[in-house]
């Protein structure tokens, strides 16, 4: 519809303007992004990379120990996950019942949770021959992944129509051939999509496996920080995380093409069904629907357990180490740690939220280079936050980019690693808002200025707050970049429960059971107000 | 949500400022002296008073990690270190932190010898006889029982690589430790781990009786016996002695320049030196200190060590980790 005359019309006039005015904000994500993450990223790789540094590491029977087992505890985390989360997706899908909410989010709350914490959570249920190995490992990832699967096959699941389930019973097939033939083929997409984004996270898995692992058991991320700072082998570091690159851009690619090829229909949800009315199997359903998430709990739980024990006795003084300065000795000040991680949370929410809806707001009004930004602006994710750390150290060394030791260059870290996150957020947002109501903010005479103001800022609201819950939560839990930057000026929660972990059978491991708590519940509150 | 940003911002800045930042204290305020070092680095108490009474700086211990992780990050700060005066450098890693130019001048502090620990008691107890060489340690009749530290993290683990490498020589040790890991080897990251966990000789009670550790390490055990033992529970296997040396320095730099300096030469001095058998059981460079009694009736200090020359080390070390990590972790 034209209001007006030959002339544009005042839905594209602002449009026209939005789209002027965040090209020049985006001057300053852009810049930010790359002088932050383009240039470390690309110096390392062409001051590192040669041909024999390549030759002498593929070579090297250490990389293909580690290769092999990043692969094989990726793919047995997802098999581990598949069995551990699909029937409750099931369940959740399907059916409704007293409590379905509270077993949902607490099985999908480790997935937000700094990985030290999860690491340090599986810790306390292992006895000391198997704390350092891959079965902690695998049950932390599991851990965090079960919201993956809930999530992404949970959706597709519920739009598989009941009736079809229906028909083949009343054909008198078997709920083994109702799986097979009906479900399975109409969930493959879903399971594929799923199954690739477990792999990839637990492929790149550093927090966990560099808790839990032990000298023995590295993955890839592992084995880059090893080479980059405790045996100073810095080409090997690079090449270790070009390898990875590749393999992460391969697994990419496939489930990119995996998308294309198969177009998912699937416009109608069917509402779950109420537990009362299937009286057949409701003990075993109800039985897994309880069990699942009590076993989720129960690392968290034992978290707060083990706080409290030395030994064979129970006592606070984990606790109050972490108060009365006796952490001191070991160089960590607690209060003034928990602080400055909750500081450098406040700042990357400050620099990662605007950044991220100049982003967003940029790839809306300009479609046809929103691809381009989404794929820059997925980097961070692709080019692991340890791959990233290490560019830094090795980049910004020398005057006058001396900054690797800066405590500011944290949050800003930080904050390059969220983006991705948060602009994922924003940009549905965004794009949910109808052109009409700018149109009709306009021809009630609204400046550009004032459609901004009372349409888009006020409809963004409550996505930015997300974006900046998931910031925060973010900044607070990172600890692939952070093991690279921090110094003991700028030590944050994390890396203080990391060491403090380390230290088998001491008050010390105890005191970091007690802040990985500490930091959980922080965590969960933040995210709780996404 | 506005309101929980309000919330947590004004809590931050409060507790920052409370808990006070002295990172940026300026030059007049400087009498404080950083003395970065390594976990176990546990001096005795009140030794730093006398300086403090001659010089006015006072002393503040920050320990980082095992000497591993005390270095690389002395390595990464070079320049702009974080403390003003490293202790936890020795012969095995020296010339990588000189690579690194850390330091702005360095001296020999104490030397000790690395060798294998023995629970002497847990092999009466099973009428086995005792290791007595390296070659020992791959037989059979001692699958299981010994315990070693990564070289990459530590330097006792280093050291005890490096006098298997001197002892077999370059071409024979890479088959020898192939042996050491069939035969049951356990590696854990840091001496404290090794010595405290694993080492059933002290007073973690472990299930190892065999553990890489000092010369040293059966005086102490005398010494922070509780109830008082007159001879040691463990001895030394003294072909497996490595000596090392230890150094300290003032970081190139540092914050306190002055007070780095005054310090090094406090703890190069007799005070510091005497003291050092019995809190720390090395022995002292100072040819003037006197050893205690227990130490010189119990610590064995061999005539003949491993060694291997300085510039060896240097050239090798890292061919020769990268190639103890594919036969051990691998």
């Amino acid at each position: 519809m034209r209001l007006f005359s030959h002339n544009a019309s005042p839905q594209s006039d602002v449009t026209v303007v939005f789209r002027r005015v965040f090209l020049m904000l985006s001057v300053l994500p852009t810049v930010w992004f790359a002088v932050f993450f383009m240039w470390p990223t690309l110096h390392a790789f062409v001051s590192l990379m040669s041909w024999d540094t390549v030759v002498h590491t593929l070579s090297s029977r250490t990389t293909w120990t580690v290769l092999w087992f990043t692969t094989w505890q990726a793919l047995l985390s997802v098999g581990a996950t598949f069995v551990i989360a699909l029937p409750l997706t099931w369940i959740l899908a399907r059916f409704t019942f007293r409590g379905s909410r509270w077993v949902r989010a607490i099985v999908s709350t480790p997935f937000v949770l700094p990985t030290v914490v999860v690491a340090g959570a599986v810790m306390t249920l292992l006895p000391l021959q198997y704390q350092f190995g891959v079965h902690g490992i695998i049950i932390a990832h599991v851990l965090f992944n079960i919201a993956v699967v809930v999530r992404i096959v949970g959706v597709r699941w519920r739009s598989i129509s009941p009736d079809q389930m229906r028909a083949a019973q009343v054909l008198a097939a078997s709920p083994m051939r109702t799986l097979w033939h009906i479900t399975l083929p109409q969930l493959r997409v879903s399971l594929y999509s799923a199954a690739l984004i477990v792999f990839v996270f637990t492929f790149t898995s550093f927090g966990v496996v560099s808790v839990l692992g032990g000298l023995t058991r590295r993955t890839i991320e592992v084995e880059i920080y090893t080479n980059a700072i405790r045996l100073g082998f810095f080409d090997t570091a690079m090449t270790l995380a070009v390898i990875q690159l590749c393999a992460v851009a391969v697994v990419f690619a496939l489930s990119a093409s995996m998308q294309r090829h198969t177009r998912t229909t699937h416009g109608t949800t069917f509402q779950p069904v109420s537990l009362k009315d299937h009286p057949r199997h409701r003990f075993t359903i109800l039985s897994i629907a309880i069990a699942t998430p009590i076993l989720v709990a129960l690392p968290f739980i034992g978290l707060f357990v083990r706080s409290f024990r030395a030994g064979d006795t129970w006592t606070f003084n984990a606790w109050r180490a972490l108060w009365n300065g006796s952490l001191e000795q070991v160089g960590l000040d607690v209060p003034a740690i928990i602080a400055r991680s909750l500081f450098f949370a406040l700042i990357t929410v400050v620099i990662a939220v605007p950044m991220a809806y100049i982003t967003a707001s940029l790839s809306t009004y300009m479609p046809r280079g929103a691809s381009l930004i989404r794929s820059f602006t997925s980097l961070p994710i692709i080019i692991s936050a340890v791959t990233l750390g290490f560019g830094i150290i090795v980049t910004f060394d020398h005057a006058p980019f001396n900054w690797r030791g800066d405590t500011w260059l944290l949050p800003v870290i930080h904050a390059l690693i969220a983006l991705p996150l948060a602009v994922h957020l924003l940009v549905p947002a965004l794009q949910a808002i109808s052109p009409t109501q700018r149109e009709a903010a306009v021809t009630l005479g609204a400046s550009p200025m004032k459609v901004w103001w009372h349409i888009d800022a006020r409809t963004m609201r409550s996505p930015c707050a997300g974006a900046a819950a998931l910031s925060f939560a973010v900044s607070l839990g990172e600890f692939g970049a952070t093991t690279f930057l921090s110094r003991s000026s700028s030590t944050t929660l994390p890396i203080a429960i990391s060491q403090l972990l380390s230290r088998p059978g001491t008050t010390l491991q105890a005191s970091g059971f007690a802040l990985a708590a500490i930091l959980a519940i922080m965590t969960a509150v933040v995210m709780s107000r996404a | 949500m506005k309101k929980w940003i309000a919330i947590l911002c004004a809590g931050a800045l409060t507790i920052t400022a409370c808990s006070g930042d002295n990172s940026d204290s300026d030059t007049s305020q400087r009498k404080e002296v950083v003395l970065l070092a390594y976990d176990s680095f546990t001096p005795e108490d009140g030794i730093f008073d006398a300086f403090t009474q001659d010089t006015g700086y006072t002393v503040t211990v920050v320990t980082g990690g095992d000497s591993g992780a005390v270095i690389s990050k002395a390595i990464l700060t070079a320049g702009n270190p974080e403390g003003d005066v490293l202790w936890g450098v020795d012969n095995t890693s020296l010339s990588r932190v000189n690579n690194a130019d850390v330091f702005a001048s360095y001296d020999e502090v104490n030397t000790g010898d690395i060798c294998i620990n023995i629970d002497t008691q847990w092999f009466a107890s099973r009428n086995l006889p005792t290791p007595t060489t390296l070659e020992d340690l791959v037989r059979p009749d001692y699958k299981d029982l010994l315990v070693v530290q990564d070289p990459v993290s530590s330097s006792p683990g280093l050291g005890f690589l490096l006098g298997t490498i001197a002892h077999f020589g370059d071409d024979a040790w890479p088959k020898y430790w192939e042996s050491l890991t069939k035969n049951g080897v356990l590696v854990v990251p840091d001496w404290t781990t090794a010595y405290y966990t694993n080492f059933s000789g002290s007073s973690g009670n472990g299930d190892r009786p065999l553990v890489v550790s000092y010369g040293s390490s059966p005086p102490a055990e005398v010494v922070f016996s509780d109830p008082p033992i007159d001879t040691p529970p463990t001895s030394v296997m003294e072909s497996s002695c490595f000596r090392q040396i230890e150094y300290v320095g003032a970081l190139r730099g540092a914050r306190n320049s002055a007070g780095a300096t005054a310090l090094v030469k406090y703890l190069l001095d007799i005070e510091f030196q005497e003291s050092m058998p019995l809190t720390l059981f090395v022995y002292p460079i100072n040819p003037d200190a006197r050893l205690p009694e227990v130490f010189m009736k119990f610590a064995l200090q061999p005539t003949n060590p491993l060694t291997l020359a300085p510039d060896v080390i240097a050239d090798n070390r890292d061919m020769w980790l990268e190639t103890w990590r594919e036969i051990v972790l691998s």
